[in-house]
């Protein structure tokens, strides 16, 4: 059907419509370039570190010097080659530095543990396994966890982009990989900080002291009987 | 041509024909009374304030798309992009000042309700001074990776570390990424060390929490009964029992 023979006013209004559409279009899309990086969620912190952030601004120049010496060796540019020839590594880096971070920090208190002399001997040895294995624990549960959340991410991110699909390619990119690394930070912190603390270790530790009575009433029972 | 409108992207966001009620539509048909026109005018302009509208995982549009048009998630995203130690310490501080604590108190336990308030206390300490020392280490380290990332031609010579991204040069992203979060996984054990060290006089000089030390068993030692010593008996009618040693 024909829109004349319906209506000329409601011709003329559709007119209209397209018209002030795309100028909406265009003016939505320019207050959206100018209003990126204005959170006020964060203002006060901001005010807090603004002098310490200046004093930054002045030696960052100075710290990227030293950055691109330590970049330009020629043993830290080759291991930065390998490891981007590797795929399964180059494709969860983020996920690879968080959880190194989580090991070296736990290997840490693994040995401050087992160097207690306050402890047994026993418990000692105990606590420190028992911390080992929170920490594997932890550490596979992330990995399992971001590779389940993987797809679903990725919808996200599609749709994501779709949404803000005018803006520039560098923008978008940079959208891409953010939406990637928070993930893989979010993920990883949140079992490294919330779920094992609070879940998994009072869990271990009952486990753990359980071996231990049990261990010790063994070793009473064999006392007793080499007396005897 | 009435095809060609509805097929265009903007029409079918507006919508404006399936709101309409089945009296108006019938109006519309005969193309005669103006309140079909003043309807109509009404809807362009309602869907002139509606943008775009997507179906979000079968979430009304309403309710999911403020989430992706925010610009605090924008720049939530450009953080996690250029600042990683930082976003992640701030995340950090959100679980262990809101949700640790939080869950310690509300989840049952054997521990006394003080020990509890304690640890909760002990987890926003350490969350904040695990933040603030991210802040001050990490601020000047990030800011100078940036400033690499934005001109990495003025700072890096090897240009087997720089790739051809769109016909710009940029710097290789493993070692932008690896070179971001290594100063978080050297630095992990100090700042480890400095949180516990500093989590006691932070709790007790800003929060007035300090930790009761458990009573040592070997200083109190058993209740003595002192009558006992004095050969002193709770009987007072038995004159022997009022010999409390000495001579007469």
């Amino acid at each position: 059907m024909m829109i004349n023979q319906i209506s000329p006013k409601f011709n003329t209004s559709v007119q209209a419509y397209t018209a002030q559409t795309q100028q909406i279009n265009f003016t939505a899309t320019a207050t959206n370039a100018v209003k990126v990086n204005k959170s006020k969620f964060f203002e006060p912190v901001k005010k807090f570190f603004k002098p310490y952030n200046k004093f930054t601004n002045k030696i960052k120049t100075k710290i990227a010097f030293g950055l691109a010496k330590f970049l330009g060796n020629e043993h830290v540019a080759k291991t930065f080659r390998k490891l981007k020839s590797i795929v399964f590594i180059d494709k969860l880096r983020v996920a690879h530095c968080s959880a190194l971070t989580g090991l070296v920090l736990s290997g840490f208190y693994v040995k401050k543990t087992l160097e207690n002399d306050k402890l047994d001997p026993n418990k000692r040895r105990t606590l420190a396994i028992n911390q080992a294995l929170v920490c594997g624990f932890s550490t596979v549960s992330a990995y399992t966890l971001n590779w389940y959340t993987e797809k679903g991410i990725k919808k996200f991110t599609n749709k994501y982009l779709a949404v803000h699909g005018k803006e520039s390619f560098k923008t978008l990119e940079m959208y891409k990989n953010g939406i990637n690394a928070a993930k893989s930070i979010m993920i990883f912190g949140l079992i490294y900080r919330f779920i094992a603390p609070v879940f998994v270790t009072p869990i271990a530790n009952k486990i753990g002291n359980n071996i231990q009575q049990k261990k010790e009433a063994e070793s009473k029972v064999n006392q007793s009987i080499e007396k005897k | 041509m009435i095809n060609t409108i509805t097929r265009h992207k903007n029409i079918n966001q507006l919508s404006w024909h399936t709101k309409s009620t089945a009296s108006e539509r019938d109006a519309l048909k005969n193309g005669l009374s103006n309140g079909v026109s003043k309807s109509v005018n009404k809807n362009v302009n309602r869907g002139l304030r509606e943008t775009a509208e997507i179906n979000f995982c079968g979430l009304s549009p309403n309710k999911a798309s403020w989430f992706y048009k925010s610009d605090k998630v924008k720049w939530m995203l450009e953080n996690a992009t250029d600042k990683q130690l930082i976003f992640d310490a701030a995340f950090a501080l959100i679980l262990t000042c809101i949700f640790r604590p939080a869950s310690i108190v509300v989840l049952p336990s054997k521990k006394n309700k003080d020990d509890q308030k304690y640890a909760a206390a002990h987890s926003i300490a350490s969350g904040i001074i695990g933040f603030a020392i991210s802040n001050i280490v990490f601020t000047p380290i990030s800011n100078a990776i940036k400033k690499i990332k934005d001109k990495p031609t003025d700072f890096i010579k090897d240009k087997k570390l720089l790739e051809i991204d769109k016909g710009k040069t940029i710097l290789n992203k493993t070692a932008k990424n690896y070179i971001d979060r290594l100063p978080d996984i050297l630095g992990s054990v100090p700042k480890g060390i400095l949180t516990i060290a500093l989590i006691p006089p932070i709790l007790k000089y800003c929060f007035g929490w300090e930790k009761k030390k458990p009573q040592d068993k070997s200083k109190t030692g058993i209740p003595v009964d002192y009558t006992l010593l004095h050969f002193k008996s709770t009987n007072n009618n038995d004159k022997k029992s009022h010999f409390v040693g000495g001579l007469k």
